[in-house]
């Protein structure tokens, strides 16, 4: 195990759970922009520029970071770092860095399935992606449950995970 | 959408979310207790340690969020027993077989079991350490009542 002068193995799973806080408050703001205007414009140009879809768009971009990047190069981790861990105590447990960057690439899958549907001019098709997004999210930020890595254990049972 | 009609669908998906989430939440570290449950036969035996009282059999994966944590939980009531119990971990993609045996669908999901591989009980998802201290003393109890009947 640990020797005292190594840094404990794993991070704090206060960290994606602190920047799950900001995208489930970002998605949510996606939600209400999305249902406040949900006619799907005529051209894509005119589609592309709906505030909800930007607003998506740039919360994908992010997801695609923590995915790609791994969690632990997520700007949200760097700033939980500089506002919110000199508040804090050391954290009660550590978390391995692959289940938060997996949730970042189940966010990802499924916001960026939100983008391509409100770009083909699929009505409620951002808004359904959105609330998906945000349910994930929120579950991960407030109760500390990882949606992807629950759904990963259903898929191995299932055999349709099959050996790594 | 109307103002109003936009509160009641955000309220709505906030409301259903924190349902899904207590759910969840009192379902993590539930013990169940089957009586007379014995390991399927296609469990290696070298995932239990036949020298010890019980082992703790962890079913861990590659994406699993308080794996670890339950490692240092259980890894604890193994130092801390003086041999009595043992701590395995393995990971369900090595075995995925037994997901489907032994009925596993959560990681991490952790079986007390006997040297003779009878099942004690089950710990779903990760548990509190007093939780588990106590399911193992239990464990513990059961085993050397066993022992003491077969001195008599």
């Amino acid at each position: 195990m640990n020797t005292s002068s190594n840094a404990p193995a794993g991070i704090d799973p206060r960290s994606p759970r602190f920047g799950a806080g900001i995208t489930a408050i970002a998605l949510l703001i996606t939600l209400s922009l999305g249902l406040a205007d949900s006619t799907i414009p005529q051209g894509v140009a005119e589609r592309s520029a709906d505030p909800a879809f930007l607003l998506l768009t740039l919360i994908t971009a992010l997801f695609a970071w923590g995915a790609f990047a791994g969690i632990k190069r997520h700007p949200y981790g760097a700033l939980f770092k500089a506002l919110i861990l000199p508040r804090l105590g050391p954290p009660a447990y550590r978390e391995e860095p692959e289940p938060p960057t997996f949730a970042q690439l189940v966010g990802f899958v499924v916001s960026a399935m939100g983008v391509v549907l409100h770009l083909v001019g699929i009505p409620y098709g951002l808004v359904a992606a959105t609330a998906a997004a945000f349910i994930a999210a929120f579950l991960n930020s407030v109760f500390g449950l990882c949606l992807g890595c629950e759904m990963y254990a259903l898929l191995v049972r299932a055999r349709i995970i099959r050996q790594s | 959408m109307e103002p109003l009609q936009i509160a009641l669908v955000v309220g709505g998906l906030l409301v259903v979310s924190t349902l899904l989430g207590f759910a969840w939440q009192n379902k993590q570290g539930a013990v169940s207790r089957k009586a007379s449950a014995s390991l399927p036969p296609d469990v290696p035996v070298e995932l239990i340690d036949q020298g010890a009282l019980i082992t703790l059999l962890q079913f861990s994966g590659p994406y699993c969020s308080y794996c670890q944590a339950m490692r240092v939980v259980l890894g604890n009531e193994a130092v801390s027993s003086e041999g009595n119990v043992a701590h395995r971990e393995i990971d369900i993609t090595d075995y995925p077989e037994l997901t489907a045996s032994l009925k596993v669908s959560q990681t991490p999901t952790t079986f007390i079991v006997t040297g003779s591989g009878h099942i004690i009980s089950r710990i779903h998802g990760a548990a509190k350490p007093p939780i588990v201290a106590h399911e193992v003393q239990q464990a513990l109890t059961q085993r050397k009542a066993q022992a003491d009947e077969y001195l008599i």
